[in-house]
């Protein structure tokens, strides 16, 4: 490696230490302005080169990030480069999430939505299945849930008894406002195909309620 | 200060309080608090500029996110920022953090190594809430940007030790500016920012977009710190002044000086270079100070720095889209003059 290459240019800076204003008017004096420009502009080349070798390094070099078990050079960003079906599948769920926050941040806008703490009443389930099995808590108005069949986005089903519902403790009905937690639980066989699933969990009677339910199934990979 | 200076301060004043009341319910009290909990409050009750903070939260809301959406993943920066302070003074041997005597000066490496691991795993806690507050898929994006954030960092870290272990000597300015993004661009400014935009858009901005204007912004900013850790006012500045001459960091001032000198006064700098921290005087790092004025080793760093503002200005709009033009945005882009004319 070499050094940077340098010329007259401290003569063109002016500094805030004390006399520095003399000296670099005595210097500008006595060196030749355009050699100094020269000079500046090759610092300014050189630094600008270099921030873009920096930079390019660091951004778009996808094939070249490290496979370790930190993951890819750049972050979450790389899961959106290249095309292959993995990603176009990242970018589903992504969008899966998207709905589910932008119609929060719509009904915590309305005058009659959720409030910011509203949390686990948000009116949205959603189980990731990680190495066979997945688990989220629900609150629901009402103490007899079951669920349907939940179909995937390329055809796949998966079979209503793979989500099972228990209630989380015995608090009394629920009513006037106050709602019943349970945990629903998913298991699926080894062969379920990577994907997402979308059913419903359902409330029959008084009050009849419908809860979009959405399950994620990941590869052993995550 | 200029009235620019005076609204991006006022900025930072905003940001820092909000910060300042939701860190106050991360940190742990009660016993043993002599031992741990006071000394892991310690750092982060010392004001500092809040830079990092305020670039996240900022830019969540200059893309349309709430400040509540943001703000745990601020804290989470700001736990881990002041973790990396306690273990990079114990490293660097420093002596001073804002103004006060570093953690381990004050109560032992053992126990301030402690309260840095402990502000460290503390700052998972904010990012563990996220998955709650943004929804899994977005948490988990925001959580990866702290796991290559961290990465980055301690690359950085490691290669600037080595140098410093090793003697190395023979560098260039590509070297250095490859050694601040990872150390201090990635984890000041690109991280911050990457992390706000993805919230503030609900995770559909790409964060690679930042990571141009982030580089520029942070490379500003570092390069402005070392020039004023030579030739600063330590009762501004809040740290020892000619700190990382005694401590053989390899900053552009310096790289540029071995550049230039041969001779005896080369053997003089690698020589100086060779030792470890306890065998070099402060006459000795006042005369390399000197030859780097002599031989124009900070104008020259000066100037990278000022065209790095310019590339900052130049890739803001880029960086920032739509979301340019707002009242956030504005406050981020002011932080680039900043960043050149700070003097703390």
């Amino acid at each position: 490696m070499t050094a940077a290459r340098t010329g007259p240019y401290p003569a063109l800076m002016s500094s805030e230490e004390p006399g520095a204003d003399e000296r670099w008017q005595d210097l500008m004096r006595s060196m030749d302005p355009v050699a100094n420009l020269n000079a500046l502009a090759d610092v300014w080349r050189d630094a600008a080169a270099s921030s873009e070798r920096v930079v390019g390094s660091f951004v778009g070099n996808a094939d070249d990030a490290p496979s370790g078990p930190m993951g890819p050079e750049t972050g979450a960003s790389d899961n959106r480069s290249g095309p292959s079906g993995r990603d176009v599948f990242a970018d589903f769920e992504r969008s899966v999430d998207q709905m589910g926050e932008a119609a929060k941040r719509f009904f915590a806008q309305m005058p009659f939505g959720l409030a910011d703490d509203a949390g686990p009443k948000t009116r949205l389930a959603s189980v990731a299945v990680l190495d066979g099995v997945g688990t989220t808590e629900i609150s629901l108005p009402g103490l007899d849930p079951w669920a349907t069949d939940l179909m995937g986005h390329d055809g796949n089903r998966l079979a209503a008894d793979s989500v099972t519902l228990r209630r989380t403790a015995d608090t009394g009905a629920p009513g006037n406002g106050t709602e019943a937690s349970f945990i629903v639980k998913v298991v699926v066989l080894e062969d379920t195909p990577i994907g997402v699933f979308h059913g419903q969990i359902l409330l029959t009677g008084d009050p009849a309620f419908v809860l979009p339910l959405t399950v994620r199934v990941h590869g052993s990979d995550g | 200060m200029t009235t620019t200076g005076s609204a991006v301060e006022d900025g930072l004043a905003h940001y820092q309080l909000l910060l300042a009341e939701a860190l106050a319910h991360d940190l742990p009290t009660g016993d043993p608090a002599n031992w741990l909990y006071d000394l892991m409050a310690d750092y982060p009750q010392r004001e500092g500029k809040g830079i990092r903070p305020a670039l996240c939260l900022a830019t969540a809301e200059a893309h349309g996110g709430r400040l509540s959406e943001a703000l745990p993943s601020a804290v989470a920066m700001e736990l881990l920022h002041n973790a990396f302070l306690i273990h990079d003074d114990i490293e660097d041997e420093s002596e001073l953090r804002r103004g006060l005597p570093t953690l381990h000066q004050t109560h032992g490496i053992p126990l301030a190594l402690n309260a840095g691991d402990g502000l460290a795993i503390l700052g998972f806690e904010p990012l563990r809430r996220n998955a709650s507050l943004l929804g899994h898929r977005l948490a988990t994006l925001v959580a990866d940007e702290f796991t290559v954030m961290a990465r980055h960092t301690l690359e950085g870290q490691a290669i600037e030790l080595g140098w410093i272990r090793d003697g190395v000597v023979d560098l260039t300015p590509d070297d250095y500016l490859d050694l601040i993004m990872r150390k201090t661009c990635w984890y000041t400014t690109v991280h911050p920012l990457r992390v706000g935009a993805l919230i503030g858009s609900l995770g559909t901005k790409n964060p690679d977009a930042m990571v141009d204007f982030g580089f520029h912004l942070g490379a500003a900013f570092q390069i402005r710190d070392d020039v004023l850790n030579l030739i600063g006012d330590e009762a501004v500045y809040g740290k020892e002044i000619l700190g990382d001459l005694l401590e053989g960091k390899r900053t552009l001032m310096l790289i540029h000086l071995l550049g230039e000198l041969h001779g005896s006064e080369r053997q003089f700098l690698s020589d100086y270079l060779r030792r470890v921290r306890q065998d070099r005087t402060m006459a000795e790092a006042q005369d390399i100070r000197q030859l780097m004025q002599d031989h124009g080793s900070i104008a020259f760093a000066e100037e990278y720095a000022r065209l790095f503002a310019l590339r900052a200005e130049d890739s803001y709009g880029h960086a920032f889209g739509a979301a340019a033009n707002n009242d956030s945005g504005r406050f981020v882009r002011r932080l680039i003059g900043y960043m050149l004319e700070r003097a703390a």
